[in-house]
């Protein structure tokens, strides 16, 4: 049995977070949730994690200060974002830091399918279909 | 001796007596002379008086004759300079006096304004309304009228005015005609109508940002869990086989169950409500969308042939509006120069422009083949598209309401009623751009966008 894909979702909303580990964990990914940033960086440093997906609007830091310090410090690690917001585009340095728009998924997530093949996509190397 | 000094006394007499005569003669012709040199000098003085008198009247005379000239050359350069309509009503309601603005207003040559009746050049919307205000002033009921005007104009320009009337009064105080000053004030409307739904935008915007996020996290829970609640009673999951056999039940019964009683249906009608109040923020979050993002140079036919695929291949303009039998005629102008745009915004635009003249489409009746007309031009500083459809068309009062948020024809739960807002935020708001709508019963729609080619205000 191959090693699962271990994946951190961040977000302060509750039902948010349920809903999405119930998904991914069908599918067989192994998922961390953490409420803010600063719990977040703490399972950053204490657990392997492929893939990160962060909420713009945390209680103790904006999600783009989260990418920008949590990349230098696990630059092997992905990070995308998960918005409400969907003029939301993304900052200048975090295109430096190589983000792209399509790192970008907006809140309500109308197909949860569609997710689970971007994780195993990017984690994998693999290009979407 | 004395004879002769006899005589040369009475000689000298005589010339004495002569003398005396001839001196009182002398003087007495010279008083009469005097007296007639008087009369004369006095005839010449009234007669002098008389001709400065008469010299003053004539230069009176010239003075006000002056003045009569330059006020007609006064009034006559008015009615010619002026950029507004002047007409002259007789008191059977034709025109018998007009200027070339006017005519001009009109789209009419003069030759064809003078005589005709003042009421048929009114919007028949309006007509009974003019007419009566215009018996009134005619009738000395009321003495001036000022008013907003719809004008018909030649082939469907028509225009707003500000008619300004007055009676013209003959010797008698009797009515001659009736005298109306006509000012276009189409643009100056426009600008208000503009203002008006800008400032509707924004109160919607201000209210959906605030909302709209909130809302989304909800929405989430309600829509990530159905999927998951889904896929848990469907057969595929490895999972769901292990605990059903854990608990002791028959998941393939389980499942037979749910089918009868309807959950299947029940959940996709969750995700479907749900869908559509996610489509619904979406929307409304478009109007709180400030300082596009991305602002590119973007070449409009291609712009457009984009946002023709994507109608096409709109899941729900497939299933109720079928665009495949839409005739799509392109008349672009391929020299026009790209445009700094977000063209994801423009082609959001687009797109919700298409799907509306779609669904006018799908209720015409059959006949005649379902046509979408796109034009480009160049018009100015403005680049212009227009999206021409020649299906029902819309009333007056559809029109003016038809960027309105929430307003829709569509029965309920089919329109949003935010399509054509979002469009008018984002061209209006995002751009600096100006968008209009022109409809004919039964003839068919048009939008017309005019963007700006230089954006550089666009924050």
């Amino acid at each position: 049995m191959t090693f699962p894909i271990s994946v951190l979702l961040i977000d302060d909303n509750q039902l948010v977070l349920e809903s999405i580990s119930a998904w991914l964990e069908d599918d067989g990914f192994k998922v961390h949730a953490a409420a803010c940033g600063a719990e977040a960086l703490q399972l950053l440093r204490t657990v392997p994690i492929d893939f990160t997906m962060v909420d713009l609007k945390l209680p103790d830091m904006n999600g783009e200060d989260f990418i920008i310090q949590a990349i230098r410090q696990f630059p092997a690690s992905l990070f995308i974002i998960h918005t409400g917001a969907q003029s939301y585009r993304l900052s200048r340095e975090l295109q430096n830091l190589g983000l792209k728009d399509d790192d970008i998924v907006y809140k309500p997530i109308i197909s949860l399918p569609l997710l689970t093949e971007m994780i195993r996509s990017k984690v994998l190397g693999v290009p979407l279909v | 001796m004395s004879i002769i000094l006899g005589i040369l006394f009475t000689v000298i007499c005589f010339i004495f007596v002569h003398r005396r005569v001839v001196k009182s003669k002398t003087d007495m012709l010279e008083s009469e002379l005097a007296e007639q040199r008087e009369t004369i000098e006095l005839q010449r003085i009234i007669q002098h008086q008389q001709q400065a008198i008469l010299e003053q009247e004539i230069e009176t005379l010239k003075q006000s004759e002056q003045v009569l000239k330059e006020n007609e050359q006064r009034l006559q350069i008015i009615f010619e300079t002026s950029q507004s309509g002047i007409v002259q009503v007789d008191t059977q309601g034709t025109v018998v006096f007009a200027n070339h603005r006017m005519a001009e207003m009109l789209g009419y040559p003069l030759e064809a304004v003078i005589g005709s009746r003042y009421v048929e050049h009114v919007h028949e919307d309006e007509r009974d309304m003019a007419t009566s205000s215009l018996q009134q002033v005619i009738s000395g009921e009321i003495d001036h009228v000022y008013t907003e005007r719809h004008y018909a104009g030649t082939d469907g320009n028509d225009f707003w005015g500000i008619f300004s009337g007055k009676r013209l009064k003959g010797a008698d105080g009797e009515t001659v005609a009736v005298i109306g000053i006509i000012t276009d004030i189409s643009e100056r409307k426009q600008m208000r109508d503009i203002m008006v739904q800008t400032e509707k935008m924004i109160m919607v915007g201000g209210l959906a940002a605030g909302m709209a996020h909130e809302l989304n996290n909800p929405l989430g829970g309600i829509l990530q869990n159905t999927q998951n609640i889904q896929r848990r009673i469907s057969p595929g999951l490895k999972a769901n086989d292990t605990i059903a056999s854990e608990v002791g039940v028959d998941f393939a019964l389980v499942q037979q169950y749910l089918q009868r009683r309807g959950i299947n249906e029940l959940l996709h009608h969750i995700t479907m409500a749900g869908t559509r109040a996610a489509d619904i923020i979406a929307n409304l979050l478009a109007f709180s969308r400030k300082g596009t993002a991305s602002l590119e140079p973007t070449p409009l036919p291609e712009l457009i042939n984009r946002a023709l695929e994507l109608a096409a291949c709109d899941y729900d303009l497939k299933k109720r509006y079928d665009f495949r039998n839409i005739r799509i005629n392109r008349e672009y102008d391929m020299v026009m120069p790209p445009i700094v745009m977000n063209s994801l915004e423009i082609e959001q635009v687009l797109l919700n422009i298409l799907k509306n003249a779609a669904q006018a489409l799908a209720e015409r009746p059959s006949g005649t083949k379902s046509q979408i007309t796109i034009r480009t031009r160049r018009s100015g500083q403005y680049a212009i598209i227009e999206v021409e459809d020649n299906g029902p068309g819309m009333s007056e009062e559809t029109c003016k309401r038809i960027f309105d948020p929430f307003f829709t024809t569509k029965e309920i739960g089919v329109g949003t009623g935010l399509g054509l807002s979002v469009a008018y935020a984002l061209v209006v708001n995002n751009h600096r751009g100006i968008i209009r709508v022109d409809s004919e019963q039964e003839k068919g729609t048009k939008f017309n966008i005019s963007l700006p080619f230089s954006t550089q205000e666009n924050a």
